[in-house]
């Protein structure tokens, strides 16, 4: 921003540097700056950085209004001026800008890779401050990272400054704005210091006006105007002097306030009055860049800005030098081509409404130069392409650029702006001309939002948006994508545990790309038919289709699926309790992952060895594997697989007698999983903590534990967790001394274990039924 | 949109903000979010659920003693007794 002499505030400023003080002797720091827009609250930041960060590391990002639909815009720009001062991350943050391509992991364990990097390079950076201006324009997946990180950050030298409106994080539906919930939920945890700045003082405004107008003290009658209609907002303060020089006030005429005569010169009765007065100073053709400039954005490049105004190159530098000497824009100095950012968002606004009407044609004049310079990889700016064309209302390259900027999205695990994308392509797909590629398009833009909407948990609505899809790929024939939606909903129905509809939509998939001869599509459906099988207690039938499916694996040349394949049968052969044949398949499947770089299979896979070990009772062998598949998502960043191997670990303590560390890491790995709402995982460990409870003989809470993960695999259908938990219960209740209720549980564990023939599970129910007689 | 803000939650919302400024305002509509209950329409018969919540916020912020009396005043509105 223009430079504005900082005044006051040293309270705050002191606040600030204390945190920075604190941050650089180790232990991250984040605080935050609120205020209404004016106060003055990246100045502040300025300031602090001006006066204390000499030798430190430094990047900002001003966030724009338009960034909410770019998925990881602030951090992407962070990480990318450090990357450029020599501080490069690490793999897992290297698709943060999209490339498109997403791996066979789930949404949420790819975005939790993510951000365990992003922390990860953070903390190991030295001593630095990051700086987000305005964060009430973040996209959500900034929000989201930012949480993660002032939750999760414990290490590093780092002082993260951020600034944000309160106003700006009312939403007038009533939907809390995601910044807001962020806040809620961290502030709850102690983990971000807030500082509101308040207006100025009266003596202080007098400094500023002093300061801007270049004289050395402000006569009282002229301060009591000045503040009489600021009441102390800062930037209010400057547009308002600015304003007035405009209109013909001279500081440099002796008795140069008593000379002014607020009737005679208009004194802006706001903000938006002051702006709009220095606006209407202008001459028409500075009016008119400045208008399409601020359709183009908070934040805009000079070469698209001269194809659309038109104007020769020398007329447009010194429209643009106009623009920068009359304070409206200033140039951002460290773009890599030539970028000027509006010197405050409030002044964007007030152009932009000006703009009026006209803006549908201002979008509709930048969409085709913006496409037109993206030349041969508009990829790379889907957002903005996207963004400008749907404005613009030209539908067939608003639903193409929809679908691409939603894939885009899809690609960094950014499911809500992804969904957004591809909702507004849907809106003009319905509006273009009906044609065979048309209907191609919006059976893509509607397989999209379909797979978006289950990863963000909107099961009913992704299940609508799949079967339109399927449909739709029906009419223009096109078997593939007939198959992967059909795929999509056995998935989403394999996830809500409805094995049967599961079943039923993978067979169709199978059907269909068996005809199609696409082997992609038959190998998805395969596996997710052995799935529904292992899941619902048909072993055979699991078995029989995973090793139908390592075949194509095969030609298709895919190791990680013939790896992650073997590790699916593995789980089939442990159900059975064909141990030796269960760790035969898991370190099979150890190879083909390893040379795949498919760890999360490969850590998944050292986890299940360790129960194996457990259940042959062999507790150090067990713990070893446990920590090996620790150590190995702990290097992922995969807090998912990290919470599972916790919780076992969790198991083996306890049943080697080594309670205290036991209950430790039952608890860790509860903390992991409740915040991934990792249902089936939070089961086991509750009926871990009734094994060291039982252990402890405090029966009361052991049945508690007990019952509560025993409810809850109910709850989601899962027979063999559940008959497990219910052979550990019946074992506590035998100790306890209640026989009656002890066989009671045993009997039902007896009945599921044969139901879905559980041999090892049925022999230990039963000798458990022969102690209670 | 016209306001619907129920008695209950304006005085909540109130309480919320005189301790902890505008973001009172975000931490009842969160907590009510996660217990299952409309921040503009708090039922009278769960504000003890609620008032333990938002106890435990803030404890947070204030300690045992500032949580425990900013939990009874909460409690209190959905008796419908006077606020001290």
């Amino acid at each position: 921003m223009a430079a504005v002499k900082f005044v006051g505030r040293s309270v705050e400023l002191a606040a600030l540097k204390a945190h920075l003080d604190a941050a650089r002797k180790g232990g991250s720091r984040f605080a935050l700056v609120s205020g209404e827009a004016g106060a003055g609250k990246a100045r502040l930041v300025e300031e602090l950085v001006a006066k204390h960060a000499k030798g430190l590391i430094v990047a900002k990002h001003f966030t724009l209004e338009r960034e909410r639909r770019v998925p990881f815009s602030a951090f992407a720009d962070i990480i990318a001026q450090l990357s450029r001062a020599g501080h490069a991350p690490g793999d897992a943050v290297r698709g943060l800008s999209g490339d498109g391509r997403r791996s066979s992991e789930s949404l949420s364990k790819e975005r939790d890779r993510l951000f365990r990097g992003v922390q990860e390079f953070f903390e190991g950076l030295p001593a630095s401050i990051i700086f987000m201006a305005d964060m009430n324009n973040l996209d959500d997946g900034s929000t989201a990272m930012f949480q993660y990180l002032a939750s999760n950050m414990k290490g590093g030298k780092m002082l993260f400054a951020g600034t944000y409106a309160p106003d700006m994080l009312e939403d007038p539906t009533g939907a809390m704005h995601p910044l807001a919930e962020a806040l809620a939920s961290i502030m709850v945890e102690g983990k971000v210091a807030t500082l509101p700045l308040d207006r100025m003082s009266r003596d202080d405004v007098s400094k500023l006006t002093a300061a801007r107008l270049d004289v050395k003290s402000v006569p009282a009658s002229f301060l009591e105007v000045v503040w009489k209609v600021t009441e102390g907002n800062p930037l209010y303060v400057v547009e308002t002097l600015d304003a007035l020089v405009e209109q013909g006030l001279d500081v440099a005429l002796k008795d140069w306030a008593r000379k002014f005569d607020p009737s005679r010169t208009p004194i802006p009765a706001s903000i938006k009055d002051a702006i709009s007065a220095r606006f209407s100073k202008l001459d028409d053709r500075e009016r008119a860049v400045l208008r399409t400039a601020a359709v183009m954005g908070a934040e805009f490049r000079a070469g698209p800005l001269l194809e659309v105004s038109g104007l020769p190159k020398d007329d447009l530098q010194q429209v643009m030098q106009s623009l920068v000497s009359h304070k409206f824009v200033y140039e951002v100095t460290e773009a890599a081509e030539e970028t000027y950012r509006f010197e405050h968002s409030q002044v964007r606004d007030i152009v932009c409404e000006s703009v009026g009407a006209d803006a549908k044609g201002l979008h509709g004049k930048i969409a085709p130069v913006l496409e037109r310079l993206a030349g041969r990889r508009p990829f790379d700016d889907a957002y903005s392409l996207a963004y400008h064309f749907d404005l613009a209302d030209i539908h067939d390259k608003a639903a193409m650029y929809g679908l691409m900027a939603g894939q885009k999205a899809f690609g960094v695990s950014a499911a809500s702006e992804g969904l957004r994308y591809a909702e507004a392509g849907l809106r003009h797909v319905k509006l273009v001309e009906p044609s065979k590629n048309n209907t191609f398009l919006e059976l893509s833009l509607r397989k999209l939002a379909g797979d978006l909407r289950f990863h963000l948990g909107d099961w009913d609505a992704s299940l609508r948006d799949l079967d339109t899809a399927f449909h739709l790929a029906e009419k223009v024939v096109s078997p593939e994508m007939m198959s992967a939606a059909s795929s999509s909903m056995g998935d989403l129905q394999r996830f809500r545990g409805n094995y049967e509809d599961a079943e039923r939509n993978f067979a169709r998939a199978l059907d269909i790309a068996e005809g199609a001869e696409d082997a992609r599509g038959k190998a998805m459906a395969l596996r997710g038919l052995g799935y529904c099988a292992w899941r619902t207690g048909d072993y055979g039938g699991a078995e029989r289709r995973f090793s139908e499916c390592v075949p194509v694996a095969e030609k298709l040349g895919d190791m990680a699926l013939k790896g992650s394949l073997l590790l699916e049968m593995g789980n089939v052969h442990t159900s059975r309790g064909d141990l030796d044949e269960a760790e035969r398949s898991y370190k099979s499947s150890i190879e083909f992952t390893e040379k795949a770089g498919a760890f999360y299979d490969m850590a998944r896979a050292y986890n299940n060895i360790g129960d194996i070990y457990l259940q042959r009772e062999r507790w150090e062998e067990a713990i070893g594997y446990f920590e090996k598949c620790a150590g190995l998502a702990d290097r992922l960043g995969n807090r998912d697989m990290l919470g599972w191997a916790h919780f076992n670990l969790g198991e083996a303590y306890a049943k080697k007698g080594e309670l205290d560390k036991a209950e430790k890491e039952c608890l860790l790995a509860l903390e992991i999983l409740a915040r991934m709402d990792d249902m089936v995982g939070m089961a086991g460990i509750y009926k871990n903590l009734g094994i060291v409870n039982r252990f402890r003989k405090d029966w009361d809470k052991s049945e508690a534990m007990f019952r509560k993960s025993a409810d809850m695999e109910e709850e989601m259908k899962t027979p063999h967790p559940l008959a497990e938990t219910l052979i550990e219960w019946g074992a506590m209740r035998i100790e306890r001394g209640d026989k009656g209720g002890a066989a009671e549980i045993l009997r039902k564990a007896e009945d599921i274990a044969a139901s879905i023939k559980a041999e090892k599970l049925l022999e230990r129910a039963r000798a458990a039924l022969k102690k209670v007689g | 949109m016209i306001s619907t803000t129920s008695e209950i939650s304006r005085k909540v919302q109130n309480i919320m903000a005189r301790e902890m400024g505008h973001l009172g305002k975000f931490i009842v509509q969160k907590q009510c979010k996660d217990i299952g209950m409309d921040p503009e329409e708090i039922d009278e018969k769960r504000v003890p659920e609620l008032a333990r919540a938002l106890g435990k916020v803030m404890l947070t912020f204030g300690g045992e003693e500032k949580a425990r009396r900013i939990e009874q005043e909460i409690r209190r509105l959905g008796k419908s007794e006077p606020v001290p």
